[in-house]
């Protein structure tokens, strides 16, 4: 062996050597998120980017089942005292339970310490993760709902499109486009929403109502539900009564039940988030020309509030890697990072300036429907309405809301099933507030 | 039989000890993934926490207690029993029908056993989801064969009414296939001579089925009964695929309740006081068939 040939050997062995401690000192952040199928690619593929990106920070993601998987493995973690992530994706209506976990470092101070200007949030991704006056999650994947018409079933019936709707239009307009048969037996039904807590929550917020009191839960700390309230009770009275005059169809909880029926053709209108709407594109394919709405109101528009999931760090880690989760983080929320996620998934951005960029100006112009949730979030009101309900025992209460509207469907008027309802959500809250902050 | 040859084999000196290396595993395994986490889920039922672990706290019987005052749970305990009734009656006759039609060898017997038994290979998530789209309330193929017949559509899993029922047939259609193959066993092992003999006597087979076969299977029946009880009243997967405890919570049996409760409602102790409770229930019924088996060892030997 040369010189020449020492030199090079030497000079590999050192870089090998770099190489090796750069890859020893990379500090690794586990993930934990609940996005399967297509959004669970989408998720792996900013994980892949990030670790590409730079050479500090290893984020290791790991699917984790469903939101309510989740959280529970969360839960379990928590009650161990070890075994739980860097960074966890939890649901909407986990934002008070994460707070008073005490096991959160909230964006917020992450945001403060690290230069991060809060105000290029977008204001209701922002206002929904505040709680007692602080940011604590990241509106990841942030949803609302719309609507979704047959634009065939439409011209058919003599109805022009328009972007906004009240319950009362939406209801003739159900009734004009059901089709029955000579033995009165429905062929295509008006309408078609799943049996979800979520589209009462929403009903209520865009009437300007509260889902619970203390002004959904942001003046205080909720104490009790507002799901009586008249848009909720009206909304559950008119769908009854158009499922009994087989107008609307009761397909159950299951969303992909009434999915089904819409793309099929069976359903003229229907409702669901605006993450649904790549599946449902592809699911209609060309049988129908489809067109999106925003959701209904009851007398006037207030504004919905968003939903999906929020990424949250976790506390009790080593400084340095509860610093490479803010820079995974931080790295979610390039409006670059965020028209990706966008584009490949139709969860709209968190934050702002991402509309403006030119690759989602010409997806938008190609299939404008992506834009219905986009202009409906940036019309809305912010007030404490449209920023949703902040309260504890949320997931048992939604079970409760679920149970109402299957009790008005059975033929009970929804004031009574919900003041039923009401009592059982109160007495969960009660219990909730009373074990975790009574303390 | 093979309890009476097991007995034999205890008897012999030295033997139990060397058989102890191989039955480790299968004992670690049990502790592991069977008694740890009864005693763990015991444990917890004697303590009080938030949903976080904190601020726990030795509360006794407590859980139990007010387990046992809610009324959720005694209407759960009773759909429990309700669901039990639709489904033990149901899968004991289609089982036994199954097993009439292929118990006896005859060309193509295979091709049969196989068909019955295919329905218990089927996983539950797979047959569930297949039911779903069945049973769908508009599209779904059962009301478009109603429709077919000039019947109304029905909301099999949509209605209150309707759907513990709905849910007691997929369980039964779910767990024939097994029902079926123990139930062969037993006709397979009523003895020859005695229907012959009734034959000889000029009985008809209506009377031979209800006079001999019937009576000789009843054990096997009753046993195969108590079997069917034990699994619904686990039955778990369908439900949660399908209704998840509604509408309306008429599908909220005692084992969905309990997942309810850990896992939505976030009461992890009551909930194992729930989930003990019926692990008592299913001790008693297990119980009460090992008792049945000793005692039939016994009358067949």
């Amino acid at each position: 062996m040369g010189m020449r040939g020492f030199f090079l050997a030497k000079a590999g062995l050192l870089t090998a050597l770099l190489l090796g401690t750069a890859q020893a000192q990379r500090t690794t952040v586990e993930f934990w998120h609940s996005m399967g199928g297509v959004l669970g690619e989408a998720t792996e593929a900013l994980v892949k980017e990030f670790n590409a990106s730079q050479n500090r920070v290893q984020v290791k993601a790991q699917y984790v089942g469903s939101y309510d998987d989740g959280i529970n493995k969360l839960l379990a973690a928590l009650r161990a005292g070890r075994g739980f992530p860097h960074v966890i994706q939890v649901y909407d209506i986990g934002a008070r339970i994460m707070a008073d976990s005490g096991a959160v470092v909230p964006l917020e101070d992450l945001a403060r310490r690290n230069g991060f200007d809060l105000d290029r949030f977008l204001p209701q991704p922002r206002n929904y993760y505040t709680v007692d006056g602080k940011l604590y999650g990241l509106a990841f994947n942030s949803s609302n709902p719309i609507l979704y018409f047959n634009m065939a079933a439409f011209q058919e019936a003599g109805i022009p499109f328009k972007p906004t709707w009240s319950l009362k239009d939406l209801e003739e307009a159900a009734r004009k486009l059901t089709k029955k048969d000579a033995q009165g037996r429905t062929v295509r039904y008006g309408l078609s929403i799943p049996i979800d807590s979520w589209f009462v929550e929403q009903i209520s917020y865009n009437s300007g109502e509260y889902f619970c009191n203390n002004e959904n839960g942001r003046r205080a700390r909720a104490m009790a539900v507002a799901f009586d309230n008249p848009a909720a009770v009206a909304f559950l009275d008119t769908y009854a009564r158009l499922v009994r005059e087989g107008v609307a169809a009761n397909t159950g909880r299951n969303w992909a039940d009434s999915q089904s029926l819409f793309a099929q053709g069976q359903a003229a209108i229907a409702s669901y988030s605006t993450a649904s709407l790549t599946g449902v594109l592809r699911q209609v394919g060309n049988r129908f020309p489809l067109r999106t709405a925003y959701y209904p109101y009851l007398k006037e528009r207030n504004g919905v509030a968003i939903g999906g999931a929020a990424l949250y760090v976790l506390k009790g880690f080593p400084e340095a890697e509860t610093q490479g989760a803010w820079e995974f983080v931080r790295f979610l929320l390039e409006p670059k990072t965020q028209a990706k996620w966008h584009l490949a998934t139709g969860y709209f951005p968190v934050v702002k300036g991402v509309a403006e960029l030119p690759e989602v100006r010409q997806a938008h112009v190609r299939q404008a429907n992506y834009t219905t949730a986009i202009q409906q979030l940036a019309t809305s009101k912010v007030n404490n309405a449209s920023a949703g309900c902040l309260m504890g025992a949320f997931p048992e209460i939604r079970q409760y809301v679920q149970a109402a509207w299957e009790e008005v469907l059975k033929g009970k008027p929804a004031q009574e099933a919900l003041r039923e309802a009401k009592a059982k959500a109160d007495a969960a809250l009660e219990r909730y507030n009373r074990g975790v902050a009574g303390r | 039989m093979a309890l009476v040859l097991a007995r034999k084999g205890v008897g012999r000196k030295g033997e139990p000890w060397s058989a102890l290396p191989f039955l480790l595993p299968a004992y670690g395994l049990f502790l592991l993934f069977m008694v740890l986490p009864v005693l763990e889920a015991l444990w917890l039922s004697l303590h009080r926490e938030d949903l976080f672990g904190r601020g726990r706290e030795w509360v006794g019987l407590g859980n139990f207690q007010e387990v046992l005052a809610r009324p959720e749970f005694w209407k759960s305990a009773l759909l429990t029993l309700k669901f039990a009734l639709v489904v033990a009656p149901l899968e004991l006759a289609l089982g036994l029908l199954a097993a009439l039609l292929v118990y006896r060898p005859y060309p193509g017997v295979a091709f049969f056993r196989t068909l019955f038994f295919l329905t218990t290979a089927v996983p539950t998530a797979v047959a569930a989801v297949a039911w779903g789209w069945f049973l769908h309330p508009v599209g779904g193929w059962a009301n478009r064969l109603l429709a077919g017949l000039g019947l109304p559509p029905q909301p099999w899993l949509t209605s209150p009414d309707l759907a513990l029922y709905t849910l007691g047939v997929i369980t039964a259609w779910a767990g024939v296939g097994f029902t079926a193959i123990l139930l062969t066993a037993g006709l397979q092992n009523i003895p020859e001579e005695v229907l012959e003999a009734a034959t000889v006597d000029g009985a008809s087979p209506w009377t031979r089925f209800f006079r001999i076969t019937l009576p000789l299977l009843s054990p096997t029946l009753f046993l195969v009964g108590l079997l069917v009880v034990l699994k619904s009243l686990t039955a778990f997967g369908q439900i949660h695929l399908l209704t998840r405890g509604g509408p309306a919570e008429s599908s909220m049996v005692w084992i969905y309740r309990v997942y309810q409760d850990a896992f939505f409602n976030f009461q992890v102790p009551l909930a194992a006081a729930e989930a003990l409770l019926l692990f008592l229930v299913l001790l008693l019924l297990a119980a009460l068939q090992f008792w049945l088996i000793g005692r039939r060892v016994h009358y067949a030997a």
